[in-house]
């Protein structure tokens, strides 16, 4: 058998090369692109739930949430905090820390929620599953319009350092795509991957199905958590809303249209959708028709689920090939064709 | 190596095994013949660890094995190759076999792997990177042995592999049995094809109804399956 390779690095080339494009256009296409990159990362911590466990989630924005508005608190200047958050309790009114640790912060924080979940994980699958990250959503959005002392609600976070600049969401998306890639390929992603096929064939195999899936929960928690907290940074100023349905829609299109089932459909789909998002607004405003780029999206994700339910990708990898591989069969021949074993 | 006895198995008041009795020696092929509902299955599930008998007692290596979680007893040297294969068909082939390795809890290195499957398996290994539910069904089924044999059991329960297979493949599939057999591996095969499957075997049992009707060595059953064929065609 030959060794396989990894799909990070076709996949990190891919957003270098964007990066590099990106960064000699004008100012506002380098913020789209740089916008698609970290909501790269949000796609890229999604798959590493659902695409690998196969247990749909409509809920991991909520970690998104909770990510950007942890990062955001504990990076805001403390100069601007006497002024945008006076009813902050005493002891985080005097903290200000470095972008890159209150990020860190976030992800650490939405990692805690996840683990709170985990062991629910652990029992419920399929739609109940789905449904219980949707109520988790709902909880994390309704605490993010009401507790206004350390969200301001409504009124959205102000004053959030602008740190994401086109480069560091690329390093970013490429840091999410090595991890994603690693985690897959190890033992517990290979486990999942084989119990999302067939739970019971590979709890035969050793796989400890619950407790893995919960592991993978947490996993995936950090790094939307992560991915979140960046965004944060990114926007500088936002509201509750912004990490809700509209995110939710868009995060799970790019997904799906990608190819649920492989880290490669995550990163394509994003990318598609990211300049097919620039297109149509452009039409949009041409046509004077608002709300287009969404209908579009979403007649494009029910015509994937109809036509193509694995996606762009179908569920595969982009994958280089090992030079000392000469033999290369790409498919196998159909069903009816008989080969019998050679014999020996 | 295994020794049966007296198991019985309920899936509610349905009694599907009934005191079924057996054994398979080191280095023995036995196969288990019997039409459709037989509790053929049942019977391997639940040496499997993937049932609770009501009742009786299961051995293997002397060691009592009922009520084992499946992975355990897969760990002690005994793998089942279940019905319907049950591979994994959006991984890889080679995930498929790394799978299989990682169930023998370090029996097996890759290099293992790589050798058996280049010895015993070479149609698998041009398609190492392809998903395994793009291959044809005897190639599935080949895959299914191998995964299993991956962890270097030292007894192969085989349920049904020539089920749904082309008549070309079920040959390679048999020839396979019989090469893995000839290489020491125990064996428990069970078949619907039971002249073949008898034919194969060092013994064979004939299960009816939850129930070990008939018990012998290969000559045996061939001369039942002769004078049956006469009873029924009526000819000398």
């Amino acid at each position: 058998m030959p060794r396989q390779a990894p799909s990070a690095l076709p996949l990190a080339a891919i957003v270098v090369v964007v990066a590099l494009v990106a960064g000699s256009l004008s100012r506002s296409s380098q913020l789209d692109v740089t916008t698609g990159l970290v909501q790269m990362c949000i796609v890229i911590g999604l798959y590493s739930f659902v695409g690998v466990t196969g247990v749909f989630s409509f809920g991991h924005i909520g970690f998104a949430a909770v990510g950007a508005y942890v990062a955001g608190v504990l990076a805001v200047p403390v100069t601007q905090k006497e002024l945008l958050y006076a009813e902050l309790p005493g002891w985080l009114s005097n903290v200000e820390l470095d972008p890159l640790v209150a990020v860190l912060a976030g992800a650490l924080a939405a990692g805690v929620v996840a683990a709170l979940l985990a062991p629910a994980f652990g029992r419920v699958s399929g739609l109940s599953a789905a449904l219980a990250t949707f109520a988790m959503l709902v909880i994390v959005y309704v605490i993010a319009r009401n507790y206004e002392p350390l969200t301001r609600g409504t009124k959205g976070m102000l004053g959030v350092p602008r740190e994401t600049t086109l480069w560091v969401a690329a390093v970013w998306a490429i840091v999410f795509v090595v991890v994603v890639d690693l985690y897959q390929n190890s033992r517990i992603g290979l486990q999942l991957r084989a119990a999302r096929e067939d739970d019971v064939a590979a709890g035969a195999m050793g796989a400890r199905v619950g407790v893995l899936r919960g592991g993978a929960l947490i996993l995936s928690g950090l790094l939307v958590g992560l991915a979140g907290g960046v965004y944060g940074q990114l926007l500088g100023s936002f509201n509750p809303d912004v990490f809700y349905l509209d995110l939710t829609f868009l995060t799970l299109a790019m997904l799906v249209v990608g190819g649920i089932n492989s880290l490669t459909g995550a990163v394509i789909g994003t990318l598609v959708l990211t300049f097919l998002a620039q297109w149509l607004r452009d039409l949009e405003g041409a046509l004077d028709r608002p709300g287009l780029t969404e209908v579009c999206f979403a007649i494009l994700m029910f015509a994937i689920l109809v036509l193509r339910p694995s996606g762009i990708t179908g569920g595969r990898e982009l994958r280089l090939r090992l030079p000392r591989r000469r033999r290369r069969q790409e498919t196998p021949p159909p069903v009816a064709e008989v080969r019998p074993n050679s014999r020996t | 190596m295994l020794e049966v006895d007296g198991l019985t198995v309920a899936y509610g008041r349905v009694e599907a095994l009934r005191e079924a009795t057996l054994s398979v020696g080191e280095g023995e092929l036995v196969a288990v013949v019997g039409p459709n509902g037989a509790g053929k299955s049942t019977l391997l599930n639940t040496v499997a660890g993937r049932h609770r008998p009501r009742a009786g007692a299961v051995a293997f290596d002397g060691r009592d094995i009922v009520g084992a979680a499946p992975e355990r007893i897969v760990g002690f040297g005994l793998a089942l190759v279940p019905e319907g294969r049950h591979i994994f068909e959006t991984l890889s082939v080679a995930e498929n076999l790394r799978l299989g390795r990682m169930a023998g809890r370090g029996r097996t290195s890759a290099e293992d792997v790589r050798e058996l499957v280049a010895r015993r398996f070479p149609v698998l290994e041009r398609y190492a990177d392809t998903p395994a539910g793009r291959l044809s069904g005897g190639e599935q089924q080949q895959l299914a042995i191998a995964r299993a044999m991956a962890a270097k059991p030292r007894m192969l329960m085989l349920d049904e592999p020539s089920l749904g297979l082309a008549p070309l493949m079920v040959d390679a599939v048999f020839e396979l049995v019989v090469q893995l057999h000839a290489e020491g591996t125990s064996i428990l095969l069970v078949e619907q094809n039971a002249r073949r499957a008898v034919s194969l075997a060092d013994r064979s049992y004939v299960l009816r109804s939850g129930r070990i009707v008939r018990e012998g060595r290969r000559e045996e059953l061939l001369e039942d399956f002769e004078q049956m064929t006469s009873a029924y065609m009526g000819g000398g």
